[in-house]
C-alpha cells in the first residue's frame, strides 16, 4: 500500500529525469539538429534516423532533443522566478493579514483575471521577447499570482498554530518565524503548485512556439517543431506525433509529480486537480 | 429572528456580499489600468507602430506631434487614462490598426463563433464528464475508479492544440471525412446535401472535441470528488435508511448538492470564452474572439489587443462574481465571511 503510494511521484520523477536527459545528451547525438540533408528529406522512421526526417533531411531525435532544451528550460527558469516572487509576497500577505493581505490579494486577483496564454501573447507581441530568460520571465508573470494566492492560504491558516503563538513569545522575529516554523510545513502544497506551474509554463511555451511567438530561430522548440509538422502535412506522421509525445511526456510528468505530492499528503485525497 | 440586530448572520451575510462586489469592481478597474499600462510600455505609440509608421518612411515630425495631438497622446498618463476609460464606458474602444474599423464592431462581430463554439465544448464536457464523475464516485474504489483515474490524469495532461493538430490532419487532410477549416462552407462550393445547421455542425465537430478533451478530464475529476463528499452526508444515508433506491439517491440528493461545486467550475470557464480558444480557433481557422486576438497579436494591433484584454479579464471577474453568488445560493453554509 505505502509503495502504491509512492508510485505515482516516481513516476512523474523518472519520467522527468527521463526528459531532463535527453536535453541534455542533445550534443551527444549523432545528427546535428540544423544539419541539412536534402537528399534524405521526409523520411520516415529508420534505424539512421530513429525519428525520422523533415523536409529539409534534418534529423528530427536531435530537434526534439535540442528543442527540449528550451521547453524544459524556459519552463524550470519560469517556474523558479513565480516561487521567488509568489512564495514571499504571498507569505508576508498571509502572516500579516490587513492592507499587506489587501494589496497583494489585488494584485494576484488582477493577474489572475487574464488567461496566461493571453496574458503571455499580449506580453511577447508588445515586448518582442524571444530569448530564453525574457520568456521565462513572460511566463512566470502569469505564475507568480497562482502561487502567491496558494502561499498566502497556507500561511493564513498556520499563523494561529500554537509553533507559531509560541515562537512569538518567546520573542523571535516575523522573519524567523516564518522562514524557520511556518515555511516547512507549508512546503508541501507550495511544492505542489510549484509542479502544475511548471506543467503550466511548459504548455504556455509550447503554445508560443507552435504560434512562432517562441524562442527565436534556430533554436528549436516543442511548439515551433509542431507548426512545421503542420505545413508538413499528415503523411509525415512522425512530424506531428513526435514532439507533440515530448510535450505531452512533460506535462504528464509534472503533473504526475504534482498528484504524487498530493497524494503523500492525504491518501484519502485524490484531488480534483488544479487549473493550469 | 431577529435579523435587525447589529451582528446578526443576515446583516453580516449582506455585508461580505457587498464586500465581495467592491472587491470584484476594485479587480476590474485593475484589469483595465493592466491592459492601459501594458500597451504603454511599448517602445514606440501608435502613431509610430501606424501602417506607414517608422517602419516604412518616417512621419514627419510635424505630422506626427499632430497625430499625438489629435490622439490625445501629447497629455500626461493620468489624463490619458481617464479619456479612455470614459470612452470605453461609452462603448469607444478606438480603432482597429489593421483595417481602421471601430474596435467594438470587429470584436461583436465574432462573440457569436465563439460563443457557439465554447457552448458546444461546454455541453460535450459537462454532458460526458458528470454522468461519468458520478458514476465513478459511486463505484469509488473500484478496478474501474482506478483504470478511469489514471485516463483522467493522461487526458488532463493531454495538450489540446496536439490533439488538434491529428485529428485536423487526419479527419480533415487526409481522409476528407471533416471540413479543414472555418465555420461553413462557401456557397456553392463543397459537398452538398443537409442544410447550413448540418455544415456548421460538420465544422463544429473537430474544435469543439479538441476544446472538450482537457475539459472532460477536469470536469470528471471534479464531479467525482463533489459527488463522493456529499455521498457521505448525512442527507444521503437518511435517504437511503428511508429505503430510497440506489438511483434514486444519487438523482434527488446526490446530485443536487453536488450540483453547486459545478456550477462554480462552469462559472470559470467564462473566461475560456475569450482566451481559451485562441490555438483552436487558429488551428481551424474559426472566425471567433481567440483567432481575433491571434491576428491582432501577428499584426501588433494595439487597440484590439488592449480591447481584448479588457474583456477577458472582465469576463473573469464577471465570472467569478457569478460562481460565487451562485453557490451561495444554492448553499448558504458558503454565504458566511471566512475565518
Amino acid at each position: 500500500m505505502i509503495a502504491a503510494r509512492w508510485r505515482t511521484l516516481r513516476g512523474g520523477l523518472a519520467l522527468l529525469a527521463a526528459l531532463w536527459s535527453l536535453a541534455l545528451l542533445a550534443p551527444l547525438l549523432p545528427h546535428a539538429p540544423a544539419a541539412v540533408d536534402l537528399a534524405t528529406g521526409l523520411a520516415a522512421p529508420s534505424p539512421r534516423h530513429w525519428l525520422g526526417t523533415d523536409p529539409l533531411g534534418r534529423d528530427l531525435l536531435a530537434r526534439v532533443a535540442h528543442g527540449a532544451r528550451a521547453s524544459l528550460v524556459v519552463g524550470l527558469l519560469a517556474t523558479l522566478l513565480a516561487l521567488a516572487l509568489g512564495v514571499p509576497l504571498g507569505a508576508w500577505a498571509g502572516y500579516r493579514g490587513g492592507s499587506a493581505d489587501a494589496v497583494v490579494s489585488f494584485l494576484a486577483d488582477v493577474t489572475l483575471a487574464f488567461p496566461a496564454l493571453l496574458l503571455a501573447l499580449a506580453v511577447v507581441a508588445v515586448s518582442g521577447a524571444r530569448g530564453i530568460l525574457p520568456l521565462a520571465a513572460v511566463l512566470a508573470l502569469s505564475r507568480w499570482a497562482r502561487i502567491a494566492r496558494l502561499t498566502r492560504g497556507e500561511f493564513r491558516r498556520l499563523r494561529g498554530r500554537e509553533a507559531a503563538a509560541a515562537a512569538r513569545a518567546a520573542g523571535a522575529r516575523d522573519l524567523r518565524i516564518v522562514s524557520r516554523h511556518l515555511l516547512p510545513e507549508a512546503l508541501a502544497p507550495i511544492l505542489v503548485g510549484a509542479a502544475f506551474a511548471a506543467a503550466a509554463a511548459v504548455l504556455v511555451e509550447a503554445s508560443l512556439g507552435f504560434l512562432g511567438l517562441g524562442v527565436a530561430p534556430p533554436q528549436t522548440s516543442w511548439g515551433s517543431l509542431l507548426a512545421e509538422a503542420r505545413l508538413a502535412g499528415p503523411q509525415a506522421w512522425w512530424l506531428a506525433l513526435f514532439p507533440g509525445l515530448a510535450i505531452f511526456a512533460a506535462l504528464l510528468a509534472y503533473t504526475l509529480i504534482a498528484e504524487g505530492i498530493l497524494e503523500r499528503l492525504d491518501p484519502r485525497r485524490q484531488s480534483a486537480g488544479v487549473s493550469a | 429572528m431577529n435579523s435587525r440586530a447589529p451582528h446578526s448572520p443576515a446583516r453580516r451575510r449582506a455585508a461580505w456580499g457587498a464586500v465581495q462586489v467592491g472587491r470584484a469592481a476594485a479587480v476590474a478597474v485593475g484589469v483595465a489600468l493592466a491592459a492601459l499600462l501594458l500597451v504603454r510600455l511599448l517602445p514606440g505609440d501608435a502613431v509610430d507602430s501606424r501602417p506607414g509608421g517608422n517602419e516604412g518612411t518616417p512621419i514627419p515630425p510635424r505630422a506626427a506631434a499632430e497625430a499625438r495631438a489629435a490622439l490625445g497622446l501629447d497629455r500626461p498618463f493620468p489624463a490619458q487614462a481617464i479619456a479612455w476609460a470614459g470612452k470605453a464606458a461609452r462603448g469607444d474602444l478606438g480603432y482597429s490598426l489593421a483595417d481602421g474599423r471601430p474596435v467594438t464592431r470587429r470584436i461583436a462581430e465574432r462573440i457569436p463563433a465563439t460563443l457557439l463554439l465554447q457552448g458546444a465544448a461546454l455541453s460535450l464536457a459537462l454532458g460526458l464528464a458528470v454522468p461519468l464523475g458520478t458514476l465513478l464516485a459511486w463505484r469509488a474504489g473500484s478496478r474501474v475508479d482506478r483504470a478511469a483515474r489514471v485516463v483522467l490524469l493522461a487526458c488532463f495532461a493531454l495538450p489540446g492544440f496536439w490533439v488538434a493538430v491529428l485529428l485536423q490532419g487526419w479527419f480533415a487532410v487526409r481522409w476528407g471525412w471533416l471540413p479543414m477549416q472555418g465555420m461553413s462552407t462557401a456557397a456553392g462550393a463543397g459537398p452538398a446535401g443537409g442544410g447550413v445547421g448540418l455544415d456548421v455542425a460538420r465544422h463544429l465537430l473537430l474544435p469543439a472535441v479538441c476544446l472538450a478533451l482537457p475539459q472532460i478530464a477536469y470536469v470528471a475529476r471534479f464531479a467525482r470528488a463533489a459527488v463522493l463528499e456529499v455521498l457521505g452526508d448525512e442527507t444521503v444515508r437518511t435517504a437511503r435508511a428511508k429505503g430510497l433506491s440506489n438511483g434514486a439517491v444519487l438523482r434527488r440528493h446526490a446530485l443536487s448538492q453536488a450540483l453547486a461545486p459545478l456550477l462554480t467550475l462552469t462559472g470559470m470557464a467564462l473566461p475560456a470564452l475569450v482566451g481559451g480558444s485562441i490555438l483552436i480557433e487558429s488551428i481551424f481557422s474559426w472566425p471567433g474572439l481567440g483567432r481575433l486576438f491571434h491576428d491582432a497579436v501577428q499584426q501588433r494591433d494595439y487597440p484590439v489587443i488592449q480591447a481584448l484584454m479588457l474583456l477577458a479579464g472582465g469576463a473573469t471577474v464577471a465570472g467569478n462574481l457569478l460562481a460565487n453568488r451562485l453557490s451561495t445560493a444554492l448553499d448558504p453554509r458558503t454565504a458566511d465571511p471566512p475565518r
